[in-house]
């Protein structure tokens, strides 16, 4: 193919800032994705070039390579019109830190300024971001299994001793325990007063953070925080049971646009949409695997689904099915989910295959990054993800909360 | 036209006598004896004498006149080239040799004349006188006389010699070895060196002490003068032109294999590898449970009890005991469980989320003293239950209310089956005597019978009539673990002798199936409690997966496929994968092995 071969594409982008008008253009065969990045830019005449990245053809594969390679992989001819959709590209994400720990890390919960691990050896620690642990505090016997942030800076715990605590960070002050799980907690979520627990005894607990302690044993003399206890305003057991025992929840989170809906996923293969005011189950879809981590891509209006199955699904809570969008390449139990704060279409999957994989729902086919644990095995398991502005933040058996840098777009348009 | 003679008078028409009629003698009647006295016998026609012809006489007179040497024969010598002559004698002697006559002239036969006959002559020929010598004796003969009498004097002829019989032995007999001693010469066998092997040769001539017939050659076998002619007809039956159409049998041998749903169908079923469970210190895991939840893992080691999270692989939990826990078993109603260890079953309370006690309300010590001595000591504590029975405790089962656990020690004495009852405290013996050592022991899970297995038999009692109403026959030499299908009417057991073995109690004592998957001795079996799977642990380090699919309809039989071979563990002192438990809901398998990790397999 000579170096003058040309071909005819059409742009298109779901962001609206940066659509382009709808008229095909004639581009030489062996521009790559800078050089399309750059014909972009021109046709928008931007002040500051903006890096992009083209999704080709109608399975909307990632190009790396050249237009004509493209062609020349998937046996298309260059004389037929080729459909690109584009989107602001996103750096590579770089390994920035990892701050060690005593024991497996369970569970993260970021903000802008602190960053609180839940750990195996029971203790939550809390850090800043130059890596020193500012506070620990001894927060459950067995081990923490989930911590959340709460609104005003409240910390709230789920434990392996199947208690909840909600703490005063600054204080390192435990405020109050809710007790009523029978087993581990294995995802915790709050907002204003509310505060939703999933266990692996399949209960669903709701709570009010504002509730005084009662006594609960009121036999001994001097009551101390260990016997006071918040009762649960309900606790809700989901339907689906198979023979006496219900399955473990094991991931929940609210709905993003409605506070008082809750979305669950659990170990019986169910996704359930809960009414947390009645409090009762509003919906259940059921898919064909186990469901370990769930989360939400609010503007596309999608729920993501890992199972234990090693993929991801994709589905619309608004659909009574599972939408086909699945998402495969892990090789592992997918252990926990998080969205971008960038774009609408991303997300980070952490696995017990011992990576973290970045994904465009918009290119299913495959994962954009694969990131390795920087000081672990290739047989370690990450159990949380996390993904704010201030990066994608990580723990798991390799005993190190992991920090991978992956803020929004390139900063500079680099070949 | 006769064309008349020309007259030409300077031509004399004499010398032309070409034309007869021209020369005819015109004589006439007159006779010719009238010219006898002239040259001339007549005259022609035109009147010229003719003259008469020379007669023979002449010429033999002019020949005579030529001279013939003597002997001429008008041939020439081929020698010499010189006319040959030859004698009157040679002609003669060559006339005789043509006509086969004796060449001589004498007489060859004529008669002998005899000079010297037996008839004496009146007169001799010779008249010489007898010599002397015809007198005198000869001298020669005395001489050679003197030389035999001398001999015999001397004695070397006997005139006489006396008659030897041959039969008689003369040579005088000695006994060579009559003064040697008996020498040691070491070892006196020595075998005779090895022949080598027959030959196509001995074929057809073999070693005459065989009375078989022998050719000198493989030519003179009587077969061999078809030999060639049969091979390579032979040859041609075995290559491409057979003599005779052969009917092929036109068999798809994959239609002789019984028909098996592909394992893609029959999904889910463990396939991959999800998680290990490793514990805090080296050790051999002996058994795992998973509680009925599903959200621990209890892990039998060497020494002692580990409680897993099952979703995680963390270790919550451990509990020390002296011996190792051969078995282990989730209750199935609370979660309490009970394991084998050394001589004692115990049953352990996890306090994890939820503290409980094992035995609610204990039942005081000497509340009911009872007669005979107690069969096992039960020792209660809060969240622990030592019950010390008098042999070793090799496995437990709970019943399916959770309340009686049966244990199975590898003995043959009464006491090899014990059952015991939580909220009594207390144990009781069903048989008195145990026949043959107790491998394995299971209630069934719907009705009151339970399941003993000893080493070559499966016995199912009723335990309510108390007879044994089966007798299994699995035909193993040794058997090592039994599982009970849900229904109750199907028992899988596994022996050291790799077989696996599907006993179907509607079918009788044999067995419905023996399956041998596995190279070397499998050491546990188990169903799943939902899902048509089974699973087998063996020592060569796999765990397979199997797909059992019992129908309600009696008549058919149940479907066994084997789907997956599940291969992570490694082989540490010949021992391989040492347990397996199945998910109670979920189709994932648990197992543990000598290597020290418990393995989790997904589908």
């Amino acid at each position: 193919m000579s170096d003058t071969a040309q071909v005819r594409i059409r742009l298109k982008t779901r962001e609206e800032s940066y659509a382009v008008p709808d008229v095909p253009l004639i581009v030489p065969l062996s521009l790559k994705r800078y050089g399309l990045s750059q014909v972009v830019n021109k046709v928008l005449s931007l002040d500051r070039s903006v890096p992009f990245d083209f999704f080709v053809g109608s399975n909307k594969t990632l190009l790396k390579t050249s237009l004509d390679k493209y062609l020349i992989e998937n046996g298309l001819s260059p004389e037929n019109e080729l459909e690109i959709e584009y989107a602001r590209s996103i750096i590579p994400p770089v390994h920035s830190g990892s701050f060690p720990h005593d024991d497996w890390v369970s569970s993260v919960a970021p903000s802008e300024e602190i960053i609180v691990t839940g750990s195996f050896d029971g203790y939550i620690r809390v850090w800043d971001y130059s890596g020193n642990a500012t506070a620990t505090l001894s927060a459950h016997e067995d081990g923490v299994k989930a911590v959340s942030w709460a609104e005003g800076g409240a910390l709230v715990s789920g434990g392996m001793d199947g208690l909840i605590k909600l703490w005063d960070v600054p204080k390192s002050r435990c405020v109050s325990q809710f007790m009523g799980h029978t087993a581990p907690i294995n995802s915790i979520i709050a907002k204003g007063n509310l505060l939703v627990s999933a266990g692996a005894d399949g209960q669903l607990g709701i709570w009010n953070l504002d509730a005084k302690p009662t006594v609960i044993k009121p036999k001994k003399k001097k009551a101390k925080l260990e016997d006071n206890y918040v009762e649960p305003q309900s606790i809700v057991s989901h339907s689906v049971r198979q023979g006496n025992v219900s399955s473990p929840l094991t991931d929940i989170i609210f709905s993003p646009k409605d506070s008082t809906v809750a979305y669950s996923v659990s170990e019986n293969h169910t996704i359930q949409t809960w009414d947390l005011l009645t409090p009762q189950v509003v919906e259940t879809s059921t898919t064909s695997f186990p469901l370990s981590a769930l989360t939400a891509l609010p503007q596309v209006g999608i729920l993501a689904v890992g199972s234990t199955a090693r993929h991801i699904l994709l589905h619309d809570p608004r659909a009574q099915t599972i939408s086909s969008g699945q998402l495969n390449g892990h090789t592992g139990i997918v252990s926990s989910l998080a969205p971008s704060p960038e774009s609408e279409f991303m997300l980070v999957s952490a696995s017990y295959d011992s990576t973290l994989r970045i994904w465009d729902i918009r290119v299913p086919g495959s994962s954009l990054y694969t990131i390795q644990r920087a000081n672990g095995t290739r047989s370690d398991r990450v159990f949380d993800v996390d993904w704010i502005k201030t990066g994608i933040f990580s723990v798991g058996t390799d005993k190190n909360l992991q920090i991978n840098a992956s803020t929004g777009a390139r900063a500079t348009e680099e070949n | 036209m006769k064309r008349l003679p020309e007259l030409d008078p300077d031509v004399d028409s004499e010398d032309s006598g070409s034309e007869p009629d021209l020369t005819a003698n015109t004589i006439g009647s007159l006779p010719i004896s009238a010219y006898d006295n002239y040259p001339h016998i007549g005259y022609d026609i035109d009147g010229r004498r003719i003259m008469r012809p020379a007669t023979s006489s002449a010429l033999d007179a002019l020949l005579d006149q030529i001279e013939l040497p003597e002997g001429y024969t008008g041939l020439l010598d081929p020698q010499t080239g010189a006319p040959l002559t030859l004698s009157r004698d040679e002609l003669e002697l060559l006339q005789k040799l043509q006509s086969n006559a004796p060449p001589t002239t004498e007489n060859i036969y004529a008669d002998t004349i005899e000079f010297f006959t037996h008839e004496k002559e009146l007169m001799p020929l010779s008249a010489a006188p007898e010599p002397k010598r015809r007198f005198v004796p000869s001298k020669h003969e005395a001489k050679r006389v003197m030389k035999l009498v001398r001999a015999i004097r001397a004695g070397r002829i006997v005139p006489n010699p006396p008659k030897v019989d041959p039969d008689e032995d003369q040579t005088p007999l000695y006994d060579v070895w009559a003064e040697e001693t008996p020498a040691d010469f070491g070892v006196m066998h020595m075998p005779a060196p090895k022949l080598p092997p027959p030959t196509h040769e001995l074929s057809y001539n073999p070693p005459p002490e065989y009375d078989v017939p022998r050719y000198g050659a493989l030519r003179k076998v009587p077969a061999y003068a078809d030999g060639v002619k049969e091979r390579f007809e032979r040859c041609l039956d075995l290559y491409l032109a057979p003599r005779a159409l052969k009917q092929k049998l036109n068999i798809d041998p994959e239609s002789l294999l019984p028909k098996l749903p592909s394992p893609q169908d029959l999904r889910p079923f463990p396939c991959h590898l999800s998680l290990t469970y490793i514990p805090d210190t080296q050790t051999r895991i002996r058994s795992v449970a998973i509680d009925n939840r599903g959200i621990w893992l209890a892990a039998g080691c060497d020494d002692g009890l580990r409680v897993f999270e099952l979703s995680t692989g963390r270790q919550v939990r451990k509990y020390a005991y002296s011996d190792p826990v051969d078995a282990l078993q989730w209750n199935p109603v609370r979660p309490i469980l009970a394991l084998a260890s050394g001589n004692s079953v115990y049953i352990v309370a996890p306090d994890i989320c939820t503290k409980e006690s094992v035995i609610a309300n204990p039942k005081s010590a000497s509340a009911e003293p009872s007669n005979d001595t107690p069969i096992t000591d039960w020792v209660i504590e809060d969240q622990t239950v030592e019950i010390r029975t008098k042999l070793q405790v090799r496995q437990v089962d709970w019943h399916r209310k959770g309340d009686y656990l049966l244990s199975s020690s590898s003995n043959q004495s009464g006491q090899a089956v014990l059952i015991h009852q939580l909220s009594a405290q207390s144990s009781q013996a069903p048989f008195r005597r145990s026949r043959g050592l107790v491998q394995d022991a299971h209630f069934h899970p719907s009705a009151p019978v339970i399941f003993v297995m000893t080493q070559r038999y499966i016995r199912v009692y009723d335990l309510a009539s108390g007879i044994l109403t089966h007798k299994l026959l699995p035909g193993a030499r040794w058997l090592a673990r039994m599982a009970v299908h849900r229904s109750g009417q199907h028992v899988l057991a596994v022996s050291y002798d790799r077989r696996t073995v599907w006993h179907d109690l509607e079918l009788g004592q044999t067995p419905y199936k023996t399956l041998r998957y596995h190279q070397k001795a499998i050491r546990d079996v188990g169903f799943h409690q939902n899902y048509p799977l089974f699973a087998t642990a063996s020592d060569d380090g796999t765990a397979n997966v199997f797909h059992a699919e019992v129908y309600d309809d009696d008549s058919k039989s149940p479907l066994l496929v084997p789907l997956k071979s599940l291969k992570s563990h490694s082989i540490q002192n010949s021992l391989g994968v040492l347990g397996l438990t199945w998910h109670p809901r979920e189709p994932w398998l648990v197992t543990c092995g000598a290597d020290g990790t418990a393995k989790l397999w997904t589908a």
